[in-house]
């Protein structure tokens, strides 16, 4: 009986280029996720994990530029005291030949690529059963031959796989699918899945480790891996998530009402303190409605804070500008200038104009209001 | 709002503090020589209601006094039924005050005395117009000048001013000028995206980004075409390579090629037994070939032998033939001649008896014929006679002419004679013939008529001359004598008796013409040379004509010889006739002879050598069946060698196709292999390029730089929006504002014009023209006095508005009376009285004189004590 710890993790992703972000934020995104790599392996020893299984998508496309795969494979290999267990994923996968091809040329002893479908002793009496993507769409279900493949009955056995165990809303028509029963139906002690770029527990024996550097809002929080321990073969594994990620990233949704005061409303969502912001990835959703005073105010406030973060997105597509008479005796109580807020003001209520116009007027009103504003300082 | 007492500390030569208490809600005046300080009381009010106390602009800077010190400026105002105190101090280090002041309690001080200041200036109603008018010293301010200190305290910009207020005022404008700033960044005047904006970067960003992305979108389909291609490659290559397939390639080969080889064996065997075959046949050939024209030279050369006989002999018949022909012809050509020569002698001999004939015949003809001749010559000469002795008579017509005008002098002078004067004498008795007239006695009672007068002798009387006066008829009888004597004179006549004679003897010739005429052409029909040419037509007489034979029988001897000729002249054509033929026949005959000859000459070999020739035959002859069996024989022999020969064709097909198929694949496999190196090339190269990563970074980016783009637009779109709602609320507020300071102004401008208008400008509310009794003056070139009047009265109406609109505004004018005159100043006096029960106007004029008419308040700047806050 002995006991079995590996790190598993996924979807490295290396090689995005973060494109959506600013340009200085670019850059960080993309270092970050290779620093993921040394993350991983500090992540491997403070587990006193001797192996790493990388469960697809190690590099974003099938063709990484020079620099990203030979780096990856220098950095991996500088991590010597660690073996690296690699499938392709749909984003690499075996298609990409010339990649692998001279990735498996200058990859260290410690660093292994697998092309097969077929069990490895990566340790003793430890059996990886692998399944790598031979293309992008494989068509059918890649760990089906884990079933009948047989294994020295002493072995752990550990499937290695990436997919969907449910349709994640990708091209194939469920061909694809990987039966969430897999481990169960091969008799694996673990499977190891990459994909899904969160971590998500499938079944007692089957997860999702997520990526190691988050990339989206849709997957908040920082990235991690999973520390897996395997007491002895069909023992139930302990799993532990074990944050490795750089940056945290926050998507919030501030929802407002007019008498809310708009400062107060933000602080009470903003995340962090202004020290730790800086590898905050922020993304403020507001919502409800504000009159215009308020909404100037709101719009100080994100001004205010936007800088202490490494990216702010505030979206106020979905925040409602409530307008009172007040509201625009402030911009002018008579004459030409109220005229015209008064038109803005009918613009945007009209209900017979379209919304995109009715958008316009109210951004519109809400710009006199701001130029008024700074007219009176 | 009203003023009710100003004060000033510090303010320009004010060192010491100075008020202006007591002013009343109408109508001041504070009259004052110049250099008294009115200005400066202006300037600090406006200085006072316009300025922060934090200021140390060029207006706030103009009032500290020479000898330094901080201005301060107080007031005393009146709103809505309260006293409010105001007081606002200027220093240079910006630290001024603002205090206002509610029964003598602080009520806001700093930025809030100043908002309450900004507040009391605004009507409640309109939300703008300022408290205050201002008139200013010696400026017309209808100029639409830049807005400089002076010009913003002119009358114009006081109404400005107003008139902003009621556009947007200062606001209006600033938010138009952000509006503006911020779309220019985007736009270029033309409403096209600026270069260098941010619109325009955003659209060349997609745009270069959608190119980018398309290249890489199209590279890598390439590469994913390329990849596909490869593993079809391999596929194929796999299979080619598979051993059990070429195996069996090579077995199936092998196979091939050793039925060809047996195919071939037997294809060489055939191939003699064809030969040999063949030999046999062209024995036979020869032998039947040998027999067949030998056979044939020979009898050909025996029939040519035979045949040329035959044609010596016709030839020798023919020759006989064409001489006996030659003999006949000549007999008969002889014949000819002689039947001929008779011919021609009967011949002859009857034209000489036939010519003696005629010439008999002729001689009594010929007799008659001279007869005839000689009378037809007398009758000739008998003609020509009576045509000479016609022709010197005078003819027919001639003498008719004549005697036409014979009687017309006759007729002339019988008229004359009835219508001239005549004498008749009645002698007495006894007497008779005493009267001559004309030298005749004139007879008793015959008249006598004297158409030309007469002298009448009477004897022992006298000669009695009677005169008649000449006429026309006398004139009319000569003229007819004088012509009838020129024809007479003219034919030789001596008058008309002459001529009748004349003409009586050329009828008597003419008739003897006729008869003449008449003989002859019995005598000589067709004329005398016609009667001359039948006699010398007649035959001659022929000599010994007796001798001759009887004509008959000559003429029989002639239809004799002529038939003798006819039939010799036939004799003679069959002769010809047979000659010819008996000569073309020995020609051909002759002919045959050469062709035989010929023939024989060319089997001459054949005939030399005849018998052994034949003998030869005769051997091949019986040689000919052995040789047909041999041949026959070799012929079952190719037929059995044939039957049991496998197909080479076949073989070699299967041959051909076993190879091909090997070296296809060696082909293909070598096309691949080159085809597989050239992707895996092509591939690492892409690889290489990152196209993958390039293309996903690309696409993200282009998607940003979409929703940036989106922004953008959205952000112009916007900045349009509200310049537009902006322009047109400008718009409309200008429009409804003309109107109500029309409606103030016209009475205004009534009181001095009767019946005139004004025209404003609809943008800035400023007087354009005049109309006077129906003419328009443009308003630049009226007086000085008339603008003067104008620009006052366009204020008084804004005033006059304002007061209508809620607050009333004080006004102030400063010197701003200085061009009208005396009349004038009388009107405006009373206006402005007028004006003055409604609201507040205090007036400073350095016209002390003039302005003691106008009435009203009398204000004096007097010393005030210095602190502030206590203006009380």
């Amino acid at each position: 009986m002995h006991t079995f710890r590996f790190i598993h993790t996924s979807d490295l992703h290396l090689g995005r280029r973060f494109g959506n972000f600013p340009e200085e934020v670019r850059g960080r995104l993309v270092e970050a996720r290779h620093a993921a790599i040394a993350s991983l392996a500090n992540a491997a020893r403070d587990h006193e994990a001797g192996h790493i299984l990388v469960a697809g998508d190690l590099f974003d496309t099938e063709t990484p530029s020079e620099a990203v795969w030979r780096q990856a494979v220098a950095a991996m290999g500088k991590e010597n005291d660690i073996h690296w267990w690699i499938i392709p994923g749909n984003h690499d996968s075996l298609a990409a030949e010339a990649l692998w091809k001279r990735f498996r040329g200058q990859a260290p002893e410690t660093v292994h690529l697998i092309d097969a479908g077929e069990p490895i002793e990566i340790a003793g009496e430890v059996s990886l059963l692998p399944a790598p993507l031979p293309r992008r769409f494989p068509g059918m279900d890649l760990t089906e031959w884990m079933r009948e493949c047989s294994t020295p009955e002493a072995n752990i056995r550990i499937g290695l796989a990436h997919g969907g165990v449910v349709n994640f809303g990708s091209e194939d028509d469920g061909q694809e699918i990987i039966p969430p029963d897999r481990s169960s139906t091969a008799g694996l002690d673990y499977l190891a899945l990459g994909d899904w770029h969160g971590v998500k527990k499938i079944g007692e024996r089957t997860y999702y480790s997520g990526t190691p550097e988050r990339d989206r809002f849709k997957h908040v929080g920082r990235g991690c891996c999973l520390a897996v321990t395997i007491g002895s073969p069909r023992a139930v594994p302990e799993v532990q998530v074990v944050e490795t990620g750089r940056f945290n990233w926050a998507e919030i949704e501030i929802h407002l009402t007019p008498e809310q005061d708009p400062e107060t409303a933000l602080q009470a969502v903003v995340p962090g303190s202004a020290g730790d912001r800086r590898d905050f990835l922020m993304k403020l959703n507001a919502r409800g409605w504000m009159r215009l005073p308020e909404r100037e105010a709101l719009s100080r406030a994100i001004d205010h804070v936007r800088h202490d973060f490494g990216y702010f997105e505030y979206v106020e597509t979905a925040l409602q500008t409530e307008i009172e008479t007040d509201d625009l005796d402030e911009i002018a109580q008579g004459g030409a200038l109220r005229l015209a807020a008064d038109a803005l003001y009918g613009g945007a209520e009209n209900e017979m104009a379209s919304a995109g116009e009715r958008a316009i007027a109210a951004a519109a009103l809400r710009r006199l209001y701001g130029f008024a504003r700074r007219q009176e300082k | 709002m009203k003023l009710r007492k100003i004060r000033l500390n510090n303010v320009r030569r004010f060192t010491d503090p100075v008020e202006i208490s007591g002013i009343a809600s109408g109508l001041n005046v504070l009259a004052a020589p110049n250099e008294n300080g009115k200005s400066t009381i202006f300037d600090a009010l406006h200085t006072l209601f316009f300025k922060g106390h934090r200021s140390w602009d060029k207006e706030v800077s103009s009032l500290a006094p020479h000898a330094g010190g901080d201005p301060e400026v107080g007031l005393e105002l009146e709103l809505g039924g309260q006293v409010f105190k105001v007081e606002k101090r200027w220093a240079k280090s910006r630290k001024g005050e603002a205090r206002v002041f509610r029964d003598g309690s602080l009520l806001k001080q700093g930025d809030d005395a100043e908002d309450w200041l900004s507040a009391a200036l605004k009507s409640p109603k309109d939300g703008g117009p300022a408290g205050l008018l201002w008139v200013r010293q010696g400026i017309l301010g209808l100029e639409n000048d830049d807005a400089s200190l002076t010009a913003r305290r002119d009358l114009l910009s006081s109404v400005a001013g107003e008139v902003e207020a009621m556009t947007g005022g200062r606001r209006m404008e600033t938010a138009r000028r952000l509006c503006s700033e911020e779309l220019e960044r985007y736009l270029t005047k033309s409403g096209k995206p600026k270069t260098g904006g941010p619109l325009k970067e955003a659209e060349e960003l997609v745009a270069d980004l959608g190119t980018k992305h398309d290249e890489l979108s199209a590279k890598a389909s390439r590469l994913r075409a390329e990849i596909d291609r490869r593993n079809g490659v391999r596929r194929e290559l796999a299979a080619i390579e598979d051993p059990e397939d070429d195996r069996e390639r090579k077995e199936r080969l092998q196979s091939a090629e050793a039925a060809f080889s047996e195919a071939q064996r037997h294809a060489e065997t055939l191939e003699k037994e064809i030969e040999s075959e063949k030999s046999r046949f062209h024995e036979v050939g020869r032998a039947q070939d040998k027999l067949k024209v030998q056979g044939e030279a020979i009898t050909e050369a025996k029939q040519a032998r035979d045949l040329l006989a035959g044609q010596v002999s016709i030839h020798e018949e023919r020759k006989l033939a064409r001489r006996d022909a030659e003999t006949e012809h000549a007999d008969a050509a002889r014949r000819f001649e002689e039947t001929e020569k008779a011919l021609v002698f009967a011949t002859e001999t009857l034209r000489h008896i036939l010519q003696a004939k005629s010439a008999a015949s002729a001689a009594e003809r010929r007799a008659e014929l001279t007869q005839r001749l000689a009378r037809a010559e007398g009758l000739r000469q008998k003609v020509e006679t009576a045509k000479a002795a016609a022709d010197i008579e005078i003819d027919t017509k001639t003498l008719q002419s004549l005697e036409e005008l014979d009687a017309q002098i006759r007729t002339l002078k019988h008229l004359r004679a009835s219508e001239a004067a005549s004498v008749t004498m009645h002698y007495d008795e006894g007497i008779s013939g005493c009267v001559v007239i004309n030298d005749a006695a004139l007879a008793d009672g015959i008249r006598f008529p004297v158409p030309g007068g007469a002298a009448i002798d009477i004897a022992g009387v006298g000669r009695l001359v009677v005169e008649t006066p000449t006429g026309s008829g006398e004139t009319d009888i000569e003229d007819a004598e004088r012509a009838l004597a020129d024809r007479l004179h003219s034919m030789r006549l001596q008058d008309i008796a002459m001529a009748r004679e004349s003409g009586g003897k050329r009828q008597g010739a003419e008739a003897q013409l006729r008869d003449a005429k008449a003989a002859l052409a019995a005598e000589a029909p067709d004329g005398i040379d016609a009667l001359r040419k039948q006699i010398a037509a007649l035959p001659e007489e022929v000599a010994n004509a007796d001798e001759l034979p009887d004509p008959a029988e000559a003429e029989q001897a002639e239809r004799d010889a002529k038939a003798a000729r006819d039939t010799v002249i036939l004799n003679l054509e069959k002769a010809r006739e047979r000659l010819s033929y008996a000569k073309s026949e020995e020609a051909r005959a002759a002919a045959a002879v050469e062709a035989a000859e010929a023939r024989v000459t060319r089997s001459r070999n054949i005939l030399d050598n005849l018998e052994e020739l034949e003998a030869e035959i005769e051997i091949l002859r019986q040689q000919l069946p052995a040789l047909e069996a041999a041949l026959e024989e070799a012929g079952s022999k190719r037929k059995e060698v044939e039957r049991t020969a496998p197909d080479l064709d076949a073989a070699t097909a299967a041959l051909e196709r076993a190879r091909s198929v090997v070296e296809r694949a060696d082909r293909d496999r070598q096309e691949l292999r080159l085809e597989l190196q050239r992707l895996d090339t092509a591939i690492d190269l892409y690889s290489g390029e990152a196209v993958d990563e390039e293309l996903a970074d690309v696409a993200t980016r282009l998607e940003q730089a979409r929703d940036k783009l989106a922004e953008i637009e959205f952000e112009v779109a916007v900045l349009q929006r509200l310049d537009s709602a902006l322009e047109a609320a400008r718009a409309a507020a200008r429009d409804r504002y003309v109107e109500p300071v029309l409606s103030e102004l016209v009475p205004l401008i009534r009181l001095f014009w009767p019946e005139a208008e004004l025209h404003l400008d609809a943008d800035n509310v400023l007087p354009t023209a005049l109309i006077r009794a129906g003419t328009e003056e443009d308003f630049d070139v009226l007086s000085g006095g008339t603008k003067e009047q104008i620009a006052l009265l366009v204020r008084l109406a804004f005033a006059r508005m304002l007061a209508k609109s809620g607050d009333a505004a004080p006004i102030i004018l400063d010197d701003a009376i200085v061009y009208t005159d005396d009349d004038r100043i009388e009107r405006m006096f009373d206006t402005l009285t007028r004006e003055a029960r409604d609201q507040q106007i205090i007036v400073f004029t350095c016209r002390q004189k003039a302005f003691r008419d106008l009435g009203g308040r009398s204000l004096s700047i007097a010393p005030a004590r210095p602190a502030m806050a206590s203006i009380d």
